[in-house]
């Protein structure tokens, strides 16, 4: 339906949960990342009446007030991600350290900001090993891979999230699972889908640093200004554990995960 | 002159002296102003008798050790025999001849046939233990009465009501919920036009009857309020409110308003009207127990039981209305949880306008004796193909586009108790694949705004689907695949028709 569905290999894992191998076209939009607006990327070209599938009620409602219809809140793909990996339920054993992710843009927005001055945020708040994950774009950009490099930390990418179908990493979320537990905490210079997920599964989260401005970001969003006044209690370096609990399931739609039937009748997928 | 066949001196004559009024030989004593070729008990064009179990409930209750029973206006004969059968004398005063003569041949009763108006203290019992008039007044003269003023009428037979006698009086509500649901119809036989300030009504409003009622001198120790209607009330609650009275109300007026042209859904207008607290105000009729000894205990319900919980039915509506997926979810797994463990019978019976609701503890509102047959997962479909044809009958708002017919919605409900319907598991749930009909009109005109959305809808997703078509046809790779395609299609098919 819409290629963004497949995004971080979304679509993917929904499959594998509802019992499919290989994810056929989902009927409606998903909701492809932590989002403070409607659930989608501004411009997005909806058809009227397809479904939108998003992560949670907040999402639902501030797109109702802008006149979209037809949502069903599904939860985050990263939570179904939870259910299909047991194993990765708890901490790995040499779990250690924070992984950071400076906040990423895309192919076609990109960050404006020092990465010099994310370093030294970074060694003003954490004290053990520091893994930086930056998106693939920023990661086959030596100039911006060496200056975490030279500041002794281990810089990762989880891969590529895919355009119009294509080359998408099917693993992504699993390579971030996976990582995540090999850590203690979370951080970044945003609030962002990343610290939700890491603080999701119970590493401590904190933001701090500069935020960086996202090329060209539409006003509707409302910015950075925006989610630190809505969410003041999540723009901490050191985010109580209990506060950030209730965020990530609230905001990840934990509450409102739908079963494999119920996953399949609405995407319209039927088993073989 | 010869006065002889004079018509003039006859009729002087007759002013000097009285003759006397011919009585035909009849069962019933007849008043005069009685009403020929009529019957209240059986009607061709009027309102039937009052009747029905909530009244022969309150009657239980009142005759105890009554001895005169005074019956005033048409009730059923249902209600004349309980009646003659617990009190010591009964007098019954009926305004059709026709009627009374019929409950005269029936019952040991003494049957007065005429106007209230014409029934005078000669007549019957000096006075009465109980007067019961639970009909109302409208109907306790006849057209041959051109004047019935209701406060003189009440003052009548409050006058004819023995020391600690009880007075049961009936008064119609002129907005009920008939208002709200009734479409107009041409006036009936009985409704003939009356004197616009003696027309037999009560005053306008409950409040005014009353106070009206205060004026007698006698205590109001209970007032009902009747549904479905006011002829045959299934129940008669001195306080309906909140959603446990809501739900046989609401079950009651839908049974009372099935067929037939509705201005809106009986069932959802009679529930949110009670479950608001405007159940009083709208209550089609009322029954008044007026004494004017205070010691009287009668029920506080009279047709049904107090029930606990709400109906899954309305938590399911409530969470629909509001877009509240995760409280649809919780409601709709839940219940069919606990359908599955149920046995055969219960799970049969248990609809979602069936089952109440009290926690996640269940209990059915009624038997069903009609109760369907098939798998749990087969009942479940069924409960929930009930609801949303009942919810999109209703005009309820609906999360997600229903696409015409229930079975989409259905669908998605089922799944959320993790049931998968595929054709074969419909089929089996018996439900009819038919277009939904609105309840009424208002619900008519929710219906023509929903599908035509729907319908744009559907339009806009033809138009992208064909665009998306185009797309693919003019792109490259599609282009390419066909340029070495076509060439391989065509010797192929040479190359059939050369082996054949």
């Amino acid at each position: 339906m819409h290629h963004a569905n497949h995004f971080y290999g979304h679509a993917h894992i929904m499959a594998d949960y509802a019992g499919l191998e290989y994810p056929p076209r989902i009927w409606g939009y998903l909701q492809h990342g932590w989002n403070i607006l409607d659930g989608f990327a501004h411009g997005t070209e909806f058809v009227d009446g397809m479904p939108l599938f998003v992560w949670s009620d907040g999402v639902r409602r501030r797109g109702w007030s802008m006149g979209r219809r037809n949502y069903y809140v599904i939860g985050s793909p990263w939570s179904y991600l939870l259910k299909l990996h047991p194993e990765l339920a708890t901490p790995a054993p040499d779990a250690a350290g924070t992984i950071h992710y400076p906040f990423h843009g895309w192919e076609g927005q990109h960050v404006l900001g020092d990465h010099g001055r994310i370093v030294r945020s970074i060694n003003e708040h954490e004290e053990g090993p520091v893994t930086v994950c930056l998106y693939w774009n920023e990661y086959r950009n030596a100039d911006i891979r060496h200056v975490y490099e030279n500041a002794g930390f281990r810089v990762i990418t989880h891969g590529y999230r895919g355009l119009y179908w294509r080359k998408t990493d099917e693993n992504f979320l699993l390579k971030q699972l996976t990582e995540v537990r090999r850590h203690k905490r979370v951080a970044s210079n945003r609030l962002s889908s990343a610290v939700l997920y890491g603080a999701s599964v119970g590493l401590q989260p904190g933001v701090y640093g500069d935020p960086m401005l996202l090329q060209n970001e539409h006003p509707a969003f409302g910015g950075v200004a925006r989610i630190k006044r809505m969410w003041p209690e999540m723009n901490l370096p050191f985010v109580p554990m209990d506060v950030a609990k209730a965020f990530t399931d609230t905001e990840l739609g934990n509450d409102y995960l739908a079963s494999p039937e119920e996953i399949r009748e609405l995407f319209r997928w039927k088993l073989n | 002159m010869d006065s002889k066949g004079d018509g003039v001196s006859a009729a002087a004559e007759s002013q000097t002296e009285v003759a006397p009024v011919e009585q035909p030989e009849t069962r019933a004593v007849l008043l005069g102003a009685e009403l020929l070729n009529w019957s209240d008990l059986e009607p061709l064009n009027a309102e039937p008798p009052l009747g029905g179990p909530a009244a022969l409930e309150l009657l239980g209750a009142v005759l105890t050790g009554a001895q005169h029973v005074l019956l005033a206006g048409p009730h059923t004969l249902e209600v004349i025999g309980y009646v003659a059968e617990r009190a010591g004398s009964l007098d019954v005063l009926l305004r059709s001849f026709a009627d009374a003569e019929s409950v005269a041949e029936r019952y040991d009763a003494r049957v007065f046939a005429g106007g209230l108006d014409r029934f005078g203290a000669e007549h019957g019992e000096a006075s009465y233990d109980v007067i019961v008039a639970l009909d109302g007044i409208p109907r306790l003269a006849g057209p041959d009465t051109p004047e019935l003023v209701w406060s003189d009428a009440v003052a009548q037979l409050r006058k004819r009501l023995a020391p600690g006698g009880v007075l049961l009086l009936g008064a119609a509500n002129p907005f009920g919920l008939g208002r709200l649901l009734d479409v107009p119809r041409l006036p009936r036989d009985d409704e003939w036009g009356r004197d616009v300030e003696a027309g037999g009504a009560p005053p306008a409003g409950l409040a005014a009857v009353r106070a009206a009622l205060d004026g007698t001198g006698l205590a109001t120790v209970a007032a009902y309020c009747l549904f479905p209607g006011t002829t045959s009330p299934e129940l008669a609650l001195t306080d309906p409110a909140g959603p446990g009275d809501a739900a046989p109300v609401a079950r009651a007026v839908a049974r009372h308003h099935a067929g037939g042209p509705k201005l809106s859904d009986p069932y959802r207008t009679a529930y949110d009207a009670v479950a608001v607290g405007l159940g009083t105000a709208l209550a089609p009729g009322y029954w008044f127990v007026l004494t004017d000894n205070a010691g009287r205990d009668l029920p506080e319900r009279l047709g049904t039981p107090a029930v606990p919980g709400e109906l899954v039915e309305e938590r399911l509506l409530a969470a629909t209305r509001a877009d509240d997926h995760q409280a649809v979810r919780q409601v709709v797994a839940e219940y069919v949880d606990w359908l599955q463990t149920q046995d055969h019978g219960t799970a049969a019976a248990a609809a979602t306008d069936n089952v109440l609701a009290d926690g996640t503890s269940y209990t059915l509102l009624a038997e069903d004796p009609e109760a369907p047959g098939g798998t749990h997962s087969q009942l479940a479909v069924r409960h929930l193909a009930g609801f949303v044809t009942r919810s999109m009958a209703a005009g309820v708002r609906q999360p997600w586009s229903a696409g015409g017919t229930p079975r989409a919605l259905t669908e998605r409900l089922a799944a959320m108790a993790r049931i998968e319907v595929d054709d074969a598991l419909w089929e089996a749930a018996g439900v009819a694949d038919a277009a939904v009909t609105p309840q009424g009109h208002v619900e008519q005109l929710a219906t023509i705004e929903r599908l035509t959305a729907e319908l744009a809808e559907a339009r806009a997703q033809v138009d992208w689907f064909e665009g998306q078509l185009d797309k693919l046809r003019k792109s490259r790779s599609y282009r390419v695949g066909r340029a070495i395609v076509s060439p391989l299609r065509a010797t192929y098919g040479k190359l059939r028709t050369r082996l054949r």
